[in-house]
């Protein structure tokens, strides 16, 4: 009597709290699979020597997640000059503004972004560059042709500029030196990049899904003698004009003294 | 080595502006050209923002022009009264070049006009001193043919009946005030469409339209660049923030040592030898031009105020 109670109720439940567990444990992340993402050179100090950087992003997640890792610094509008033939020549002939543009995008990620989300979630996170493609307008407004093609020219001409990129499949996941499921991704850091705050956001992305999102920061800011300039040209440019007029003439003058006791004049 | 530049925000090995700068500053001396129209081009192709490329440039001419005008000065190749007239025609000229640019950018055809205009002119300029200056060299090696002196053209004589006609020393020429004050304006107005200092426009004006003599047209030349530069560098630091000092202070290293050994190695070489490799620099830049308006660019999008 006992036993058929056991089999008829209890066991199916039984079975089904394991169940249960089990799936819990392939889909949730569990505690320590918790997405983190850190950036190891998250200062960048621009000095008179400077010419780029490298950084790595790495952190810990999932070992059966996807991730894309997303790095930029907010949109603006950017105006740039067409080039067309006119009359047999190219030149410029339009003016355009980029409404809504990224100035810095950088994305990585373990594979083909289309394999892992859907066109609609691309584009409602700002995920590769068919998703700019949605989010950035163009002005004066273009027929769906052209401004995919300026589109385009647009992510080329930044790819040439150094602040665009992306590189599918770039990330490494495997165990660090604690024992937990990390990830590592390392780029060359262009000093195109202006100063400013970048965003890391760090997606994890399973079965067509974001299942977690992780953030950091780098913070690329003017240092030395370098932001003193930088300042003094935005903030005071008629002393700056003036000490630039100031050291060219000196320059000009000293170097013309040189030659004249070094027996140039006639 | 490496350095960053605070305002173009690009890093850029060191080497690369001083031997740029030696080797524009060089044909500055040389020449009595500012070198703005091979120089501006030269620093986009090494990264340098167009606007921060053209406002530094100035900066730089304002070394080399004082550097080549002070080695001319020396060698007394300046006529510094020839050169104020031409700086009051200059001026003017290029207030009135700048509204014409305004004019053309509201009806649209700002840049064709430009590129044209640069093409057109330098050209012109490069072909007729070329050929001139051919011409001259053949004549002077033909010593049995005996050079008949040449009358007076009615232009020349014209231009005689101007008033105030002073002589001008140094050039050895006696003409109006007013004449180099039109050209001055001349020059200035199609430098200011262009975007250039006009060097390259001025001496010829004073090689064949003041027969001035080159020497004399190289350190005058230059002595009326460095007063254009001043004013433009002022004003480019003042309104748009888009003079790099590091840039230009490299630059400098390189343009005031080559201004100064351009003076003295011109010193060596014939005026109408001087004249014939102007005139090939010119055509080379023509050439360069040509092939960048008639071949497909590698981007069709370029950053908005790049100039001319």
């Amino acid at each position: 009597m006992k036993m058929r109670f056991f089999f008829r109720r209890i066991a199916p439940l039984i079975a089904a709290t394991l169940l249960m567990t089990l799936a819990a444990a392939f889909s949730a992340p569990s505690a320590w699979a918790a997405l983190t993402a850190k950036a190891n050179h998250d200062d960048i100090k621009i000095n008179y020597n400077y010419n780029g950087s490298t950084v790595s992003i790495s952190g810990i997640s999932d070992p059966n997640v996807d991730l894309i890792i997303k790095i930029t610094s907010g949109n603006t509008d950017e105006k740039l000059m067409r080039k067309d033939k006119e009359a047999g020549l190219w030149m410029n002939v339009e003016q355009l503004t980029m409404e809504n543009a990224p100035n810095f995008y950088f994305i990585r990620s373990t594979s083909n972004l289309d394999s892992l989300l859907s066109a609609d979630q691309l584009i409602a996170n700002e995920l590769g560059y068919g998703a700019l493609e949605q989010t950035i307008d163009i002005s004066p407004a273009k027929s769906a042709d052209m401004k995919k093609s300026l589109l385009n020219d647009y992510i080329k001409y930044k790819e040439d500029g150094k602040v665009y990129s992306q590189s599918l499949g770039s990330i490494d996941q495997n165990t660090n030196d604690a024992g937990q499921p990390s990830y590592y991704t390392k780029f060359d850091w262009p000093f195109q990049a202006p100063p400013d705050t970048y965003d890391v956001t760090v997606y994890a992305i399973k079965n067509h899904v974001i299942t977690d999102t992780a953030q950091s920061k780098v913070v690329v800011e003017q240092d030395g003698i370098v932001k003193a300039l930088s300042d003094m040209a935005q903030n005071n440019g008629a002393l700056y004009g003036t000490a630039a007029i100031g050291v060219s003439l000196t320059a000009g003058f000293g170097v013309g003294f040189i030659f004249k006791s070094g027996g140039g004049s006639h | 080595m490496y350095i960053y530049l605070p305002v173009a925000h690009t890093s850029i090995n060191i080497l690369v502006p001083i031997v740029l700068g030696l080797s524009v500053g060089l044909l500055s001396g040389l020449f009595g050209v500012g070198g703005g129209f091979l120089m501006t081009p030269l620093l986009i192709m090494f990264g340098i923002p167009p606007t921060v490329a053209a406002a530094t440039d100035s900066a730089q001419i304002v070394g080399a022009s004082t550097s080549g005008t002070y080695a001319h000065w020396r060698l007394g190749n300046v006529d510094f009264r020839m050169g104020i007239f031409l700086l009051i025609g200059g001026f003017a000229g290029g207030l009135a070049g700048v509204q014409v640019i305004k004019i053309l950018k509201a009806m649209g055809n700002a840049d064709f006009v430009i590129k044209m205009t640069y093409v057109v002119m330098l050209g012109l300029v490069g072909g007729y001193m070329f050929i001139e200056s051919v011409n001259a060299m053949r004549r002077a090696r033909k010593k049995d043919v005996v050079q008949q002196p040449k009358g007076e053209s009615g232009i020349a004589r014209a231009l005689k009946k101007l008033p105030f006609q002073m002589e001008f020393k140094k050039s050895g020429v006696t003409h109006s005030a007013l004449v180099p004050i039109f050209f001055g304006v001349f020059v200035g107005l199609l430098a200011a469409v262009m975007g250039v200092g006009g060097g390259f426009l001025l001496v010829p004006v004073m090689v064949y339209m003041l027969r001035m003599p080159m020497h004399v047209v190289v350190g005058t030349s230059l002595f009326q660049i460095l007063f254009n530069c001043i004013e433009v560098t002022f004003l480019q630091a003042y309104t748009n923030h888009t003079v790099d000092f590091m840039l230009a202070i490299l630059l400098l290293i390189g343009s005031t040592l080559g201004a100064q050994v351009g003076a003295i190695f011109g010193r060596k070489l014939q005026g109408e030898q001087l004249k014939i490799l102007l005139a090939l620099l010119v055509l080379a830049v023509t050439v360069k031009m040509v092939s960048e308006l008639t071949l497909t660019p590698s981007l069709l999008l370029g950053a908005a105020g790049g100039g001319g």
